[in-house]
């Protein structure tokens, strides 16, 4: 059932087995794993059912470091999170992304990525997408079809899925009708209140804007708020004075990552007829991207990246199209004229386009391919969360964000596009200009994305991360975190599908000790 | 071997006829990308850059300034771009056989690391010297030309 939790009294101690703080991708995923389940499951949201400004204004901070992200407009706060405005790309980190590097300090998962294929593969039908298969050549894009550079040694082709699904209207029934699941709408987690030796959360206060106060007692607490909430929350538990909870390596709120994206270059192709581009395969909507070889990225010493491409067309096109709405005199209206004079000054571009056309089948010509990349952040213990003075309607205090970045991080990424440009040149594919070099300012249009991750890492070693390879928290023995604020690296793949694998994975963990 | 064993304007013409055209693709296309890239704060050094680039002679002008100083002698550039001393000239001259000795060595200079970035283009240092000799003899044959009108 949902219940808004303005509506309970205040005062009240609400009771489960299992209690969820934040219904986004990992809270939802999380409570559906025990639909039907034996185990009572609290699931805590913040918001609604639909945006409020007040509620949405709870993510007010400060940005003291490089320019970051919008803290209120990058994430949202009610039911579904920040699916309710996400664009739905979906793929597993690559196994390199798992693996500890000796040239990459703080790199590696505490399991390779078969370990979590398992999990991945039930993943995609959480976020219903297509089969768990992201080669290539399943999706129709056979190696006939990929232009060298693209098919190896330093560059490969791979795909993404696609499926915007908006967690919150899909799942809200489900867990509406499921009695053992009980969902607290506009429920402020604020502070877990841990045993006297901090080894044990024995409550978890909960406040709503309209005033009311509550508890939750659960033999199990999962925090699933979001990369920056999760660390904010710990950071603000415990007793009066401390460093927080879990923090006793001061590595809650450290490491924080984003995906770095910013204009690479352009490639003019030599064959301006050259035909890459592939998007959909029969019901199912996927994208290609370049991305690096892992074998390249190791002798290389380079971290990933997703690189993207669109193409700017010769004036043919535009000329085309007006020829189109020529024809069709309803649809030119009143821009006649401007058509007209477009074909007129292209006509022998469109006299050879058409003969190309008819005789060949071939397209509209390219003239440059806008190159875009995303790529991984290198682990920071100085990129950090932390609290600030100031505290919001609830009384929390906001957080502080201080985004820093490497010097490898820009190292990194200007040789892969140095790269890129003598594999384009080598192959004959084209020439490419990169707009980034290693001695220059990151290029105009640089930005961190809204992939917050890594404010609570996860490493067996206490000394280096803050959850266990479970996702426990390593002090706290009835304490889990959820999310992508555990990702110890963060790859440069998008970290969805990787989220909900870990929901899935931590629920079965829990079903376990629980039962 | 120095220009005055040959006529200019043969290199020139077979630099254009045979070199040229295997990057004449690639020329046009930077000719026609400058006229229609759109103007936004973050392409205006683009903008500019592909303007520049908008023809041969350009671009020519653009990788002579690009290479080292000894290296834009016009006998230094045409040892460099058409082969050993010593070959058969005729052999050196064939527009086919120049175009495809300069894919091959573009290739291996891109395989090598030996490039040169032209006002932020990634060239093979083959293909820059190609076009810096082109603009170079062009450059010459037009003093040439006018002075002797």
């Amino acid at each position: 059932m949902i219940i808004d939790a303005s509506s309970v009294p205040s005062g009240s101690i609400l009771k489960s087995e299992v209690c969820i703080v934040g219904a986004g991708a990992a809270g939802i995923t999380l409570a559906r794993e025990f639909i039907n389940s034996p185990l009572r499951v609290i699931l805590l949201e913040s918001g609604g059912m639909e945006y409020e400004q007040d509620t949405q204004d709870l993510y007010q901070g400060q940005s003291i470091g490089r320019s970051f992200q919008d803290l209120i407009a990058s994430r949202l706060r009610y039911f579904g999170g920040t699916t309710n405005h996400w664009g739905g790309w979906c793929l597993p980190l690559d196994p390199i992304d798992f693996e500890s590097r000796d040239d990459l300090p703080y790199h590696g998962w505490p399991f390779p990525r078969s370990h979590l294929d398992p999990w991945y593969k039930r993943a995609q039908d959480v976020c219903q997408l297509g089969p768990y298969d992201y080669r290539p050549s399943s999706w129709g894009i056979t190696p006939d079809k990929v232009p060298p550079p693209f098919t190896g040694p330093d560059f490969e082709c791979k795909i993404l899925q696609e499926n915007y699904l908006r967690f919150g209207p899909v799942y809200a029934s489900a867990l509406r009708d499921t009695p053992n699941i009980t969902c607290y709408l506009h429920a402020n987690a604020c502070n877990l209140v841990t045993s006297d030796n901090r080894s044990e959360v024995n409550e978890l206060t909960v406040k709503t804007l309209s005033g009311n106060e509550l508890a939750v007692r659960a033999r199990i607490y999962i925090l699933a708020t979001g990369g920056i909430e999760n660390a904010r929350l710990l950071l603000a538990s415990g007793s009066q004075g401390s460093a927080g909870l879990g923090n006793t390596h001061d590595l809650v709120g450290r490491f924080l990552m984003v995906h770095l994206v910013y204009p690479g270059g352009v490639i003019i192709p030599t064959h301006p007829r050259m035909s890459f581009d592939f998007r959909t395969h029969v019901d199912r909507s996927f994208l290609s991207f370049i991305g690096l070889t892992a074998e390249s990225m190791r002798r290389r010493h380079l971290s990933n990246i997703m690189i993207h491409w669109s193409y700017n067309f010769s004036p043919v096109k535009e000329a085309a199209d007006a020829v189109k709405r020529l024809a069709d005199f309803e649809r030119s209206g009143n821009s006649w004229r401007s058509d007209l004079s477009t074909v007129v000054h292209n006509f022998e571009r469109l006299a050879e386009f058409g003969i190309r056309k008819v005789l060949f089948g071939q397209g509209v010509p390219v003239e440059s391919m806008p190159v875009g990349c995303s790529s991984e952040q290198q682990p920071n213990p100085q990129s950090r969360v932390s609290l600030g003075h100031r505290l919001d309607s609830l009384g929390m205090r906001e957080v502080i964000v201080d985004w820093q970045l490497v010097p490898e991080d820009k190292r990194s990424a200007a040789e892969t596009l140095k790269l890129l440009a003598l594999e384009v040149g080598r192959t004959g594919f084209g020439r490419l200009h990169p707009l980034l070099a290693e001695d220059a300012p990151w290029p105009a249009g640089f930005y961190g994305d809204a992939h917050q991750m890594g404010t609570t890492r996860m490493h067996r070693d206490p000394k280096l991360g803050v959850v266990d390879e479970h996702c426990r928290v390593h002090s706290v023995a009835n304490l889990y975190v959820a999310g992508s604020s555990v990702f110890p690296c963060t790859g440069a793949n998008n970290p969805t599908l990787t989220i909900v694998a870990l929901a899935v994975r931590l629920a079965d963990h829990l079903k376990k000790q629980l039962a | 071997m120095t220009l005055s064993t040959i006529s200019r304007r043969g290199v020139l013409a077979a630099a254009s006829a045979g070199a040229m055209a295997c990057l004449s693709q690639f020329v046009s296309s930077i000719r026609s990308y400058s006229a229609r890239i759109s103007v936004g704060t973050d392409s205006n050094d683009l903008v500019a850059l592909c303007s520049e680039l908008g023809c041969p002679k350009s671009i020519g002008k653009a990788c002579l300034l690009a290479l080292p100083a000894p290296e834009r002698a016009l006998s230094s550039l045409s040892t460099a771009v058409l082969g050993r001393k010593g070959a058969p000239r005729r052999d050196r001259w064939s527009p086919h056989v120049l175009a495809q000795s300069i894919r091959e060595r573009s290739r291996s200079d891109f395989q090598e690391g030996r490039v040169l970035s032209v006002n932020g283009w990634i060239l093979a240092l083959t293909e820059a010297r190609l076009y810096a000799l082109a603009a170079l003899l062009s450059e010459t044959t037009e003093i040439r030309t006018s002075s002797s009108e």
